[in-house]
């Protein structure tokens, strides 16, 4: 039995702690690839939270068979369809979004600086952040979600189909895409 | 060069998601062609500036945000689970009781419906909640007795009352769209019943003063809604009346009907005298209600009084009925009548494995006759009693177990289910049907006819004014 499924099995048998060190393990990982599904942090807070309700109430329902990983981010991927369909007649405002006109596209995240970071540092890796932010978010919808799952948090073709109930074929060929079109646009934009 | 690898095996070989075969192949090409493996290092580039900037990381305030949001959740669905059961428990009501019962459990059969419309709806209600609202609208809250300022999605109880100050406004609007009220400037309502969950029911409002504009939709068909005000009581039945009440000197009640038609009455006279005094106010019409009068002979809605009533079509869709009622200080208590039940089967249930269970062995005795499986389901109740002692349906669990003992033959035990309400629950409206099913128990299952007459007499001399105790005394006298 994996880490995740010792976990889950301790959970299962009342140990709140085993589910808080589940919450920490993946905390940001599944907010981080809502974040960019969803292109808001906001909304990426709120669907991370329901993702970690649904699996403090429906861990009985998980089989330890090794697949939590995928079973988390299935979770999140339907939540974050769900989301879609919502949006569909709904505006939204992200942040990531220029705050004002005029502004250089400054951004409220982009307000926030890292510590010990010169201006000049900032600058330059604000500049290549927002630009790989920019070509991810541009990605279609399939594309972008195995980009994110297998390239950024690092789920093996196996556990991204299993989340995104596909096939590993898919996955591979979706994936191969996905960074077929992200290197064209870097070189592109990068000039 | 001929490139006999493409983006998808350069890929995959990067992940290491490739076969070893295709991996010693591609490894072979990668060592002749350069173009290749310039693209195999701008993938790789490419993929760690993916990584170092796609990353996001949640807020600080995002784990206490998300503890908040659990324990939320986590208290709905005590609350979702508890209604499940008692939804259950009725649907076993019927299934278990009804079909093969002889002639006393089918009589606490209909108790325990009746329980249903009498006492449960207290517990399980849908609550209407504001849509919005203006500045200066409170809300005093039954419960804690505290006075809150109305906000968008407050969720009104039974008992609290909605004050709105001059120049403002409040919309209240029911789950499902099912009615919708307004309450204008200066206005004051009291939420006196909600609608129940899962049945039919009454919602009623008592209008104090102000105007309140009401739509009820078409699909509250299956309930009733009453509005009461200090001198009249107005029914609308699977149609959408308005309520409009204002101050005047000398107190008195007026009902304007845009569309359909609603029935109106004085509730200062005696009440066998109503039915002659009921007067139905039809489209376009009007009637007037003086404190201690009957209503007035209906007179076509003036041009500026139809003007007032447009504004329903701004808050629903159809409108048809509007009550103009003045101050006053005496109030109607609200009219408990038994109507049919519904019990919603919306699935998924969301009820306890081990309450499924239950459930599944109760399904199966029924199925196969079997006693010691009946006996397992209600072993099984009794634990969700013990597990959940002061729970609201405490009472009715307990009714319905009773009953069910006595479908099985076991009289002691149904007693003791029944003494059970009667002793923790003396005052509530469960208590007369417990001490009447004791009473009946006693009589045909144990002929004990001195205990049974004790519990009639006590029914009577406690619970004289419920419909039991009429029940009661026609045994006694038969005896």
């Amino acid at each position: 039995m994996d880490r995740d499924d010792t976990l889950v099995e301790l959970f299962k048998n009342g140990d709140e702690k085993a589910f808080n060190e589940l919450f920490g393990l993946y905390r940001d990982s599944i907010f981080g690839y809502l974040c960019r599904m969803l292109r808001d942090r906001q909304s990426a807070e709120d669907l991370a939270q329901e993702v970690f309700i649904s699996v403090y109430t429906n861990a009985a329902n998980y089989r330890p068979e090794g697949h939590f990983k995928a079973w988390i981010y299935r979770i999140a991927s339907n939540l974050a369809k769900n989301e879609f369909k919502k949006r569909s007649y709904r505006v939204m405002v992200s942040l990531f979004s220029p705050i004002q006109s005029g502004d250089n596209d400054l951004t409220l995240a982009d307000t926030i600086a890292g510590p010990g970071e010169t201006s000049g540092v900032i600058m330059e890796r604000k500049e290549k952040e927002k630009l790989v932010k920019e070509v991810i978010n541009e990605l279609p919808l399939k594309y972008r979600e195995v980009l994110v799952l297998c390239a950024i948090e690092e789920l093996s073709y196996e556990e991204a189909a299993r989340a995104l109930n596909t096939n590993v074929k898919t996955v591979s060929s979706r994936l191969a895409r996905a960074r077929a079109v992200v290197m064209k646009k870097m070189k592109a934009l990068e000039g | 060069m001929k490139h006999e690898i493409g983006l998808r095996q350069l890929s995959e070989y990067m992940d290491g998601a490739c076969s070893s075969s295709d991996k010693v192949r591609i490894e072979s090409h990668l060592a002749v062609c350069a173009s290749c493996r310039k693209a195999l290092e701008e993938m790789r580039t490419c993929d760690t500036a993916v990584k170092e900037f796609g990353r996001e990381h949640a807020d600080t305030a995002f784990d206490a945000a998300f503890r908040v949001k659990l324990e939320r959740e986590l208290r709905m669905k005590e609350e979702r689970w508890l209604d499940g059961v008692l939804g259950d428990i009725m649907r076993k009501a019927s299934s278990v009781l009804m079909p093969p019962a002889p002639v006393f459990v089918g009589a606490v059969a209909a108790l325990f419906l009746a329980v249903v419309t009498y006492g449960v709806l207290d517990n399980i209600t849908e609550a209407p909640e504001i849509g919005s609202a203006g500045t200066g609208v409170y809300i005093s809250v039954a419960k804690t007795g505290r006075t809150e300022a109305a906000r968008e999605g407050f969720r009104l109880a039974k008992g609290d009352t909605v004050d709105v100050a001059e120049g403002s406004f409040a919309d209240i609007k029911q789950p499902g769209g099912k009615f919708t009220v307004r309450l204008k400037s200066g206005a004051r309502m009291r939420l006196a019943k909600a609608l129940p969950k899962y049945i039919r029911g009454t919602v009623s409002l008592d209008v104090e003063k102000g105007k309140a504009l009401i739509i009820v939709n078409k699909n509250f068909m299956e309930s009733r809604f009453l509005v009461h005000t200090p001198e009249a009581q107005a029914t609308v039945t699977g149609t959408s009346f308005i309520v409009n009440v204002s101050i005047g000197p000398k107190p008195f009640t007026q009902l304007g009907v845009l569309e359909g038609s609603v029935n109106i009455m004085s509730i200062f006279r005696p009440k066998e005298a109503f039915a002659a005094q009921n007067v139905t106010v039809a489209g376009g019409e009007m009637t007037e209600v003086k404190k201690g009068e009957v209503p007035s002979t209906p007179r076509q809605l003036l041009d500026s009084e139809w003007a007032e009533m447009a504004e329903f079509y701004k808050i629903g869709k159809k409108a048809r009925v509007a009550l103009l009622v003045s101050d006053g200080k005496n109030r109607v208590k609200e009219l408990l009548r038994p109507c049919p039940i519904y019990i919603s089967d919306v699935e998924p249930r969301t009820l306890s494995e081990s309450l499924e269970e239950t459930i599944r062995i109760i399904d199966e005795a029924i199925k196969t006759k079997d006693t010691a499986k009946h006996l397992e389901g209600i072993r099984r109740l009794e634990d969700v009693l013990a597990k959940y002692p002061n729970s609201d349906y405490e009472p009715q669990l307990a009714l319905f177990i009773g009953s069910y003992y006595n479908y099985l033959g076991r009289p002691e035990d149904a007693i003791r289910s029944f003494r059970k309400v009667l002793d923790k629950y003396a005052g509530s409206s469960f208590a007369s049907m417990a001490a009447y099913a004791t009473g009946v128990v006693f009589e045909t299952k144990l002929n004990d006819k001195d205990s049974a007459r004790y519990y009639y007499v006590l029914l009577i001399q406690k619970y004289g004014d419920m419909p039991e105790a009429k029940n009661a005394k026609a045994k006694l006298g038969r005896k």
